[in-house]
């Protein structure tokens, strides 16, 4: 049925709700009456990698993974047909209790974005995985590789998130997070005695720091908290239960775009990719217009390839001779602009003191500029002495500030980054169009 | 003892391998945008335009986690002479 268009072979009867890139709908299978979730992704994001995430969603045939049935481009979305889990997601059933459930446990594994918006229950209180970063695409980017062993804590920390209502964390800026996680010592709940002792002992061993010391997941699920939960028949009961405040509640909506976002207030590597990095997805696999056409086929992808999807995959055509050396050319006339040489891409590269702005030796600082100065310049060369001529309250009100500095720094160096890739992207684009 | 878990951080915290990004495009990256319409972008082709692409993303978020690093390191130096000064005042963890 794929040749058809999706709206001959199933009715949206209602929307579920809204992730941080798509929304997700109830629908009606026509022929045979079934109720399957169909999540609406635009597709001007990188085909690839959604084609990538579709394919690990449609290799896992188990009843712990939210089953794919196939896609479809419809205008400029792409929709994905999955199967319906009626409970919705465990933040969603969260926010209705005041306690979160704590057997939802077992299903960690493999997801690169597991938190509580991604695990969904069905209406037996069945735990399945949802979205393998077809969702996590844009927050979860670089991870694979350079944040490997925080993630394997992050996961961790998922479940210190569903029995606590919140991730550990997630009170401080998303930039630090990515140093307190690995100096510090491993999270644990913030009222441990609430907690049994055989939760308390396995949310430990979940989070033991050296990959190699940590329990695999099979070792884990032997563990006695899991050994003898108790079976789904208690989330039955919880579910019931959020459902019927849920559908008291008029503006169900409205709560769970609220519950989406304060899921995606997450410690740790989520937020710095989706955040500052949300563009940032890197793509080893160039591939040509002729297999992303067969890929898109075997994970029964339906429907037009819209222009936009074409635009963001990609293709690689011969490659132009001789272009280097123009480039190279036209770049003299900015590396004369260019007044920062000697910083290597490992160390400090955006660390651009000014060299040109003179400051008093001495050790008084008089005035707000030279703190200024002092404090930009400290910042570049780490030495740290002159803060031992402010004063105790400037110092406090030193860190205090620290945040917002480095926000401040963080969003000019996304603007400037923006400024800089644009031309490459408006070329990209404009090469592309000559192709088709 | 330099814990393992920071020599793993810092492994961590470079992204960029500085023979993977041609001396040029990092010039680009750093110099200033007033010239940057000179640049004849179109006379490289796609795939080497993509490639310069992704590597400007990396170097946007190198540049990024230094800025961080640049940060975590200024709020640990303020927080030790906070604690030099007045012992009842946490001291500073290790970076
Ligand atoms: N297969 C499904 N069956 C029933 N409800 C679903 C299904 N998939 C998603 N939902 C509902 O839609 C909401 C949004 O899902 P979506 O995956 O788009 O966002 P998310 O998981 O909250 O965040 P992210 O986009 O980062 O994954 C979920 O919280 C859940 O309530
Ligand atoms: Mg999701």
């Amino acid at each position: 049925a794929l040749n058809k268009q999706p709206e001959e072979v199933f009715d949206i009867v209602g929307k579920l709700g809204e992730g941080s890139y798509g929304s997700v709908h109830k629908a009606i299978h026509r022929e045979s009456g079934h109720t399957l979730a169909v999540k609406k992704v635009p597709v001007d994001t990188d085909l690839q990698e959604i084609i990538k995430e579709i394919s690990i969603m449609q290799q896992c045939d188990s009843k712990y993974v939210v089953k794919y049935y196939g896609s479809y481009f419809k205008n400029s979305d792409l929709w994905i047909v999955m199967e319906y889990c009626g409970a919705g997601s465990v933040s969603d059933i969260m926010q209705t209790q005041s306690k979160g459930c704590v057997t939802f446990t077992t299903s960690r594994k493999i997801h690169r974005d597991i938190k509580a918006g991604n695990i969904l229950l069905n209406t037996e209180g069945h735990a399945k995985l949802a979205d393998f970063g077809v969702a996590g695409q844009l927050t979860d980017t670089m991870a694979k590789k350079e944040h490997r062993n925080w993630n394997a804590i992050l996961d961790g920390s998922r479940t210190i998130e569903m029995a606590e209502g919140r991730p550990p964390y997630s009170d401080i800026h998303p930039m630090r997070a990515i140093f307190m996680i690995p100096t510090k010592p491993p999270p644990s709940f913030k009222k441990s005695e609430e907690w049994s002792p055989e939760f308390n002992d396995f949310i430990r061993q979940c989070l033991v720091k050296k990959a190699d010391e940590r329990k695999t997941a099979s070792q884990l699920v032997e563990h006695k908290f899991i050994a003898e939960a108790p079976g789904s028949e208690v989330l039955q009961a919880m579910i019931r239960d959020a459902q019927e405040i849920q559908a008291a509640s008029q503006n169900a909506l409205a709560i769970s775009a609220s519950i989406t976002e304060a899921t995606m207030v997450d410690g740790g590597t989520t937020i710095i990719d989706g955040q500052y990095d949300a563009t940032l997805i890197h793509n080893e696999s160039y591939i040509t217009a002729q297999s992303l056409k067969s890929q898109m086929e075997s994970l029964r992808i339906g429907g037009e390839i819209p222009a936009s999807a074409m635009s963001s995959s990609r293709i690689a055509p011969p490659p132009y001779e001789n272009a280097q050396a123009a480039g190279i050319a036209a770049l003299q006339g900015n590396a004369n602009a260019f007044n920062n040489v000697g910083t290597g891409p490992n160390f400090a590269v955006g660390a651009e003191g000014d060299a040109d702005s003179t400051f008093s030796s001495a050790s008084q600082l008089n005035t707000e500029a030279e703190y200024e100065n002092r404090f930009q310049r400290a910042m570049v060369d780490g030495d740290y002495e002159f803060l031992r001529s402010i004063t105790l309250d400037e110092l406090i009100k030193r860190k205090e500030n620290l945040d917002f500095e480095m926000d401040q720094e963080l969003t000019e160096l996304q603007r400037r980054y923006q400024t800089k890739r644009q031309p490459i992207l408006d070329v990209i684009e404009t090469k592309k169009r000559q192709m088709f | 003892v330099a814990s393992r878990s920071n020599m793993e951080l810092t492994a961590d915290l470079h992204i960029i391998q500085e023979n993977e990004l041609p001396p040029w495009l990092l010039m680009y990256a750093q110099s200033d945008t007033s010239l940057d319409h000179l640049l004849e972008w179109n006379l490289f082709g796609i795939s080497q335009l993509a490639q310069y692409e992704e590597m400007m993303r990396k170097l946007y978020k190198q540049q990024a986690i230094d800025i961080a690093r640049k940060y975590e390191k200024m709020r640990v130096a303020i927080n030790r002479e906070i604690h030099r000064r007045d012992a009842s005042r946490p001291p500073p963890r290790r970076m």
